[in-house]
């Protein structure tokens, strides 16, 4: 059996694409609809102010993914599940309502994310959004969207793009690090706003419920957990390097020259230093990717996770008569959005950062069940959380609703 | 009859109309009856930070207005009881996954129903319906008939709580096919699934066993200890068994081999892992019937006699020679048209017409070796065209659709 096998390095290969991969992936599918447009309008309405947000936020993210993995590596079972078992009903329903609220606003951006992607090419909303939906309904319905969902994660990889624009832009690099670590506020509502939205974009509360069903399918347990954590870690750090870039892209370039998106095309222009008079084919084609992306994974973690948590029969394996509930519910979350999104005259980008904002307000309590469940000896045992980890959470979840209340005082003040 | 979402985080009164606290559990008899009786109730007294066990007898009734004593408060004073046969309802049952045995799948636990049977308050039924649910959450309209109530008996559930070994639903469990368990297993958590797993008798629990997919074995045999699946593995068939261990790390596999009874054929199990697991050596059971050639067709029909009960499925006797040379087959068909006393050698089909593979040939290669000779089985042999043992098409189909 200790012969080497010719086909060892193919081995070892797919080993680390089994292993290594639920954090990668969850953090490139954070960079979705919503999340290329956050951090546009983050860089082109606000320069480099909120970098330190972003910084800070990577520890956050790191964390709570890092939670959800670990959950997931010593239960085995779905955060829906954990929440029933521990809350009760009346609990879990609440757990629930808040997470179908927060998922339906980020389905509504994924598709709006696909309306915007398609004006480019002066393709009408009317077309792309309902063909887009047709599709997506058509490939979860057969139950085949493994490959598909691999194929758009891969050319999900378009972000990297930022990375280099990010030099071609010439942004002052020491101006920006000094940036990450100089906190600095406006006590104004789109300020606020738009740093909930940045908060609520990168953290999710489909996130959590996505990386621990993703852990908990893949079969991994509690002796992957250092690979996982390091994965994770990893995960985090690469999705906001790239976040970071597409910030810088805008903030100097839109920012400088005080251009204010209102549309997909103008946030295509801080493409422009690499790409040229491609810069709308190439955000065009990485938006509509990243939509679909999202608009593939969000309606299958929504209904995973409520029939979980209310022990309805789910997962792709059932058939419809089985899984009516399952089916229903992917269904209603694929065509509400979608029908939403057709609402004439709606100004789709701001839709994309406003249920940036619904997530970020409403993530807060998906992270206090998360907090509860991982200090619960009963069910993590010996992996519970460690101070660390705690104090950062709860640091998150506090700032989140400073933020919040912040918010509905000082609009209170503004005329929008 | 009344419902659990009624009476829970109710009022409890006693007969002077003062509250003694607030009910947070009921607590019934977990034997092996069909309806089990409530023992008593647990009550939370907030006044006085304490938790009192009420028995039944001092239960005058039951209602969704709340649990009225028929003594007074002072007068309850009883400890819970020390039985390990004890069952909280709320701590272990409500809103937890059991097994469905009469629909062989995993549910949710959403509400329980009580009566009154031989003058005893017992538990009637597990409600694991979505009216159920809407009962827990006080939601209580005509309009959520559409729902159609799904209780299930306590003689049909399976406990799979992570603390409870109960042998509740037991008996009931191992009537299930093994296919059935295999998948009721395979959707618990790690924990319940081998909390299951162990439940089982050994026999039961090695078909099982062969039935979970491979991932999930793994991770069920590094759970439950070497000692534990050893006991297990050993009651796998060879072919079966070899699978398993090559799942496994080196170190690991070699502890569960170390642990198996010697009454285990090592010396097959040892030989197929020499093999790729693609491989005709690989792939093989060393589970096959052989004769030899001067043997008499009533001797031959006597060795599937003694010996089916080991096997899976037969299609051919494998003819080898003294020193286990392979020579030839005889099919099923052959042996039963043909006379008691004619010789197998006159009846074999000989290799020429039915070829055997070598132990390093391809999946590939087995496969189309099947097909051009339509065969459901086919003899493995080494160099000197001794016989090593067979790859059945079920092992083929396997290999080429692990997902079945």
């Amino acid at each position: 059996m200790e012969e080497v096998k010719k086909n060892n390095w193919w081995l070892k290969i797919t080993f680390f694409f089994s292993v290594i991969g639920p954090g990668i992936i969850a953090a490139n599918a954070d960079n979705d609809a919503g999340g290329i447009s956050t951090y546009s309008i983050v860089g082109a309405h606000f320069g480099i102010k909120m970098l330190w947000v972003l910084f800070l936020i990577t520890f956050s993210l790191a964390i709570t993914q890092e939670m959800g993995v670990r959950i997931g590596l010593v239960t085995r079972q779905g955060l829906g599940g954990l929440i029933r078992e521990k809350f009760g009903v009346k609990w879990t329903l609440f757990a629930m309502v808040t997470m179908l609220i927060a998922n339906l606003g980020t389905i509504t951006a994924e598709f709006a994310g696909i309306a915007s992607a398609f004006e480019i090419g002066n393709i009408s909303k009317y077309w792309s959004v309902p063909i887009a939906a047709l599709v997506v309904w058509f490939i979860l319905s057969k139950g085949s969207f493994k490959t598909t969902q691999k194929i758009f994660l891969i050319f999900s990889a378009f972000y990297f793009v930022y990375i280099i624009n990010g030099f071609l832009v010439q942004p002052d690099f020491g101006e920006a690090t000094l940036a990450l670590i100089t906190p600095t506020l406006e006590w104004s509502a789109p300020f606020l706003l738009t740093m909930i939205a940045l908060i609520g974009t990168t953290i999710t509360p489909w996130g959590q419920f996505f990386i621990q069903s993703y852990v908990v399918d893949k079969g991994l347990n509690i002796k992957h957990y250092k690979a996982e954590k390091v994965e994770v870690f990893l995960g985090a750090f690469i999705t906001n390097i790239v976040s970071f870039f597409i910030i810088i892209s805008t903030a100097y370039t839109l920012y400088k020259t005080g251009v204010h998106i209102t549309d997909a095309k103008d946030a295509a222009l801080a493409l422009e230093p690499l790409a040229g008079h491609f810069s709308l084919i190439l955000f065009g084609f990485g938006l509509f990717v990243a939509s679909m992306l999202g608009a593939f994974i969000l309606p299958t973690a929504t209904a995973y996770a409520i029939c979980e948590a209310f022990g309805w029969e789910h997962g792709f394996n059932k058939g419809w008569d089985e899984a009516k509930i399952f089916y229903g519910i992917i269904f209603v979350s694929i065509f509400i959005p979608a029908i939403l999104v057709l609402i004439p005259g709606l100004p789709l980008i701001k839709v994309m950062l406003l249920s940036q904002d619904v997530n970020g307000i409403l993530l807060p309590i998906i992270l206090i069940f998360v907090l509860k469940i991982i200090n619960d000896k009963k069910i993590m045992g010996e992996h519970i959380n460690k101070p660390i980890g705690n104090i950062i959470a709860w640091a998150t979840v506090i700032g989140i609703i400073l933020a919040t209340v912040a918010l509905v005082i000082s609009s209170i003040f503004y005329q929008f | 009859m009344f419902y659990f979402s009624n009476v829970i985080h109710k009022r409890v009164h006693d007969t002077n109309d003062e509250v003694l606290g607030i009910l947070t559990d009921v607590i019934v008899e977990a034997n092996k009856k069909n309806f089990p009786p409530v023992i008593g109730i647990m009550v939370k007294d907030k006044a006085n930070k304490r938790d009192l066990f009420v028995p039944t007898n001092q239960i005058d009734s039951w209602s969704s207005d709340g649990i009225v004593l028929n003594c007074l408060n002072s007068q309850v004073l009883e400890e819970v009881p020390n039985n390990s046969e004890l069952l909280f309802l709320h701590d272990n049952i409500v809103d937890k996954q059991i097994v469905d045995l009469s629909g062989a799948k995993v549910v949710r636990v959403n509400d329980l129903q009580f009566g009154v049977v031989r003058g005893t308050t017992s538990l009637l039924a597990i409600d694991v319906s979505t009216s159920g649910l809407f009962r827990r959450l006080g939601i209580n309209k005509p309009f959520l008939n559409i729902f159609k109530p799904n209780l299930l008996e306590w003689k049909n559930v399976h406990l799979i709580g992570d603390k409870l070994q109960l042998a509740i639903g037991k008996n009931e469990l191992i009537k299930l096919h093994p296919a059935d368990i295999a998948n009721i297993v395979e959707k618990l958590n790690l924990k319940q699934g081998s909390l299951l797993l162990k439940s089982l008798d050994e026999a039961t629990a090695a078909k099982v066993m062969e039935e979970i997919q491979p991932e999930i074995q793994k991770l069920l045999v590094q759970h439950l200890g070497v000692e534990r699946s050893a006991d297990i593995m050993s009651k796998m068939s060879t072919d079966e068994l070899v699978d398993l261990i090559q799942l496994l790390p080196a170190r690991e596999a070699r502890k569960i081999i170390n642990d198996l009874p010697i009454n285990k054929d090592m010396h097959r199990v040892k030989k197929i892992l020499e093999y790729e697991e693609d491989e005709a050596g690989g792939l093989m059971t060393t589970e096959y019937l052989s004769v030899l050639p001067g043997d008499t067709v009533k001797k031959a029909i006597e060795t599937i006699r003694t010996h089916s009960h080991l096997h899976r499925s037969i299609n051919f006797l494998y003819v080898v020679s003294e020193d286990n040379k392979f020579l030839g087959v005889v099919s099923l068909r052959r042996l039963v048209v043909a006379e008691d006393s004619e010789m197998v050698r006159d009846i074999m089909k000989h290799t020429a017409r039915v070829p055997g593979i070598r132990a390093h040939e391809k999946l590939s290669d087995i496969a189309e070796k099947m097909t051009k000779y339509n065969l459901f089985s086919v003899a493995v042999v080494d160099k000197e065209n001794i016989m090593l043992g067979v790859v059945t098409i079920d092992d083929v189909m396997r290999c080429l659709f692990p997902e079945a």
